[in-house]
């Protein structure tokens, strides 16, 4: 309990929505769990945040679906994704407030001015450069001077999403509003790439949680993502692994090797070369991820995915250029034709991803914690 | 070999365990594991340190799983808890050493460890806890008269 009553703690919010300290202790404890972190990291967290004043957080929204609002709003009750929302001060997202117009704007400036140097700035959906920014506008701005004016006085910002974070589908080509993710704007803050399309609401939640209990950012990998969260590719960590190591692999969606539950290489999952927990955290609550529901992994929280050819086409199929490029169709074609050296050019393809584990371990790129650089490239 | 099924996830998608059962082995990670409680209890013993294994994070086959559940038994304590979604805790057949589930409201394990303390942490009431408790029962009392409150629910 705070003793300034004028200033509402973590533990104050709970308090009045009925959630018990033990109740919160737990979400805690999950979250230090899907962090990596000991169960005791959980309840060192429950006490730091609960003492605290709630942490000012402003959400802009620029071209994106609202698909990575509703992945951490629809998640259910009350889950650490719920809480999420006592534990933080949402001071201003055009979705979810109920003001409009010139009163969320006044809310926005009011609460940038209140906690200057100290809000978090949470951002989804890519930034449109081209018309000069007539592709996005709110309030008379562009998206491009909202958020620049935003980031001014905030203390980090975190990207979340694909399109926020490497571009996503606006920056797929052609390209028409001359899309680019929003780090490639941001000089001199802190920088958090949260990917997905969406990203998991576990991801979402515990980032901001670990932030505001540690008041850092979290380790980082070469894109700005949490390693605690996208160290690991959901290749190395699927349960279909053993079938890929045995060579048993599914040929069609319906064949016995799908119905037997064995590897999807073949069938164009993208696993071996995409960083996410979604084979650990899963959706839903848990209930499985979309290997585990028989669907190939598209590779969503990779640069330039929608890009990268054919959802269908293995790994090991040759490209011809970006989609939209020379000859698009092509691609298609030669999956057909490749797909049968798949298991061989996919050992490959794991010992690649496994050899850029290994030298980003011993040699941390420049410029990790300073923002501003380009994240868009993989290494 | 099992890539990381986890205590919860089954090892193929019907929740059967490996197809032809040519994948599974049993490894030596239970035993590495219980020597690991067995130094924690110690140091518990001798400096009260806490200490706890999480069981998510370990890959472990289902067979594996059984294995440590039925290694550690069941002790004579146990608690069912409500906090958005079940939780469990039991001490083990090993004193100190307590077994902590938590479930999502839909009863998915979301997380489970191995607590090493004279009570489990999620267990324990805090000032804070009895402050509010006192602060509630205070107003519930406050201008209370008993006896017209057992002719009203008469």
């Amino acid at each position: 309990m705070s003793t300034d009553k004028s200033v509402q703690t973590v533990n104050d919010m709970l308090d009045q929505h009925g959630i018990s300290r033990r109740t919160f202790l737990k979400s805690c404890m999950l979250a230090a769990s899907a962090m990596a972190l000991s169960p005791m990291a959980g309840s060192a967290m429950a006490k730091e945040l609960g003492g605290r004043r709630r942490p000012s957080v402003i959400y802009l929204s620029f071209q994106e679906c609202t698909g990575c609002l509703e992945s951490l709003t629809r998640s259910f009750n009350p889950t650490l994704e719920h809480l999420i929302f006592d534990v933080i001060s949402l001071d201003y997202n055009d979705t979810l407030m109920a003001a409009a117009g010139e009163a969320a704007e006044s809310a926005k400036e009011k609460a940038m001015r209140d906690n200057y140097g100290q809000y978090v700035l949470v951002v989804d959906g890519a930034v449109p450069l081209a018309y000069g920014g007539a592709c996005h506008t709110a309030a008379g701005k562009s998206a491009v001077q909202i958020l620049q004016h935003a980031v001014k006085g905030a203390r980090a910002v975190v990207c979340v999403g694909t399109c926020a974070t490497f571009g996503g589908l606006p920056i797929a080509q052609p390209n028409p509003t001359g899309a680019v993710p929003v780090p490639s704007l941001i000089k001199g803050k802190p920088v958090i790439n949260l990917s997905g399309c969406p990203p998991i609401p576990v991801v979402m939640a515990g980032t901001l949680m670990h932030f505001f209990t540690f008041d850092r950012v979290p380790e980082l990998d070469h894109l700005k993502r949490p390693k605690m969260f996208y160290g690991n590719t959901i290749h190395d960590r699927c349960y279909r692994r053993p079938f890929y190591d045995a060579g048993k692999f599914a040929e069609s969606f319906d064949d016995a090797g799908a119905r037997n539950g064995w590897c999807l290489y073949k069938l164009g999952c993208k696993g071996p070369t995409t960083y996410n927990a979604c084979a650990t955290l899963k959706w839903n609550q848990g209930v499985s991820f979309p290997i585990e529901s028989g669907h190939p992994c598209l590779g969503c929280s990779q640069p330039g995915f929608w890009d990268g050819g054919s959802f269908y086409a293995a790994l090991s199929t040759p490209k011809w250029g970006r989609a939209g490029e020379g000859s698009p169709s092509k691609a298609g074609e030669v999956a057909g034709a490749s797909a049968g050296i798949g298991a061989g050019v996919g050992v490959a393809a794991a010992g690649l991803s496994r050899y850029r584990k290994y030298r980003r371990a011993h040699k941390a790129p420049a410029g990790m914690d300073a923002g501003g650089d380009d994240n868009t490239k993989e290494e | 070999m099992i890539a990381d099924p986890g205590p919860a996830s089954p090892g193929t998608i019907d929740g059967t365990g490996p197809v032809d059962g040519e994948i599974e082995t049993i490894g030596s990670g239970v035993a590495a594991l219980l020597f690991e409680l067995v130094a924690m209890l110690e140091r518990f013993a001798e400096s009260g340190e806490r200490g706890t294994i999480d069981l998510r994070s370990l890959p472990m086959a289902p067979s594996e799983y059984a294995l440590l559940r039925e290694t550690l038994g069941q002790g004579e304590v146990s608690a069912e808890l409500d906090l958005g979604g079940p939780s469990s805790v039991h001490e083990t057949g090993f004193h100190a050493a307590w077994w902590v589930r938590h479930c999502t409201p839909d009863g998915e394990v979301a997380a489970e460890y191995i607590e090493v303390a004279a009570v489990p942490e999620i267990l324990l009431a805090d000032g804070a806890d009895a402050r509010r408790g006192a602060e509630r029962l205070r107003a519930r009392i406050a201008g209370w008269n008993p006896s017209a409150d057992a002719e009203v629910t008469k």
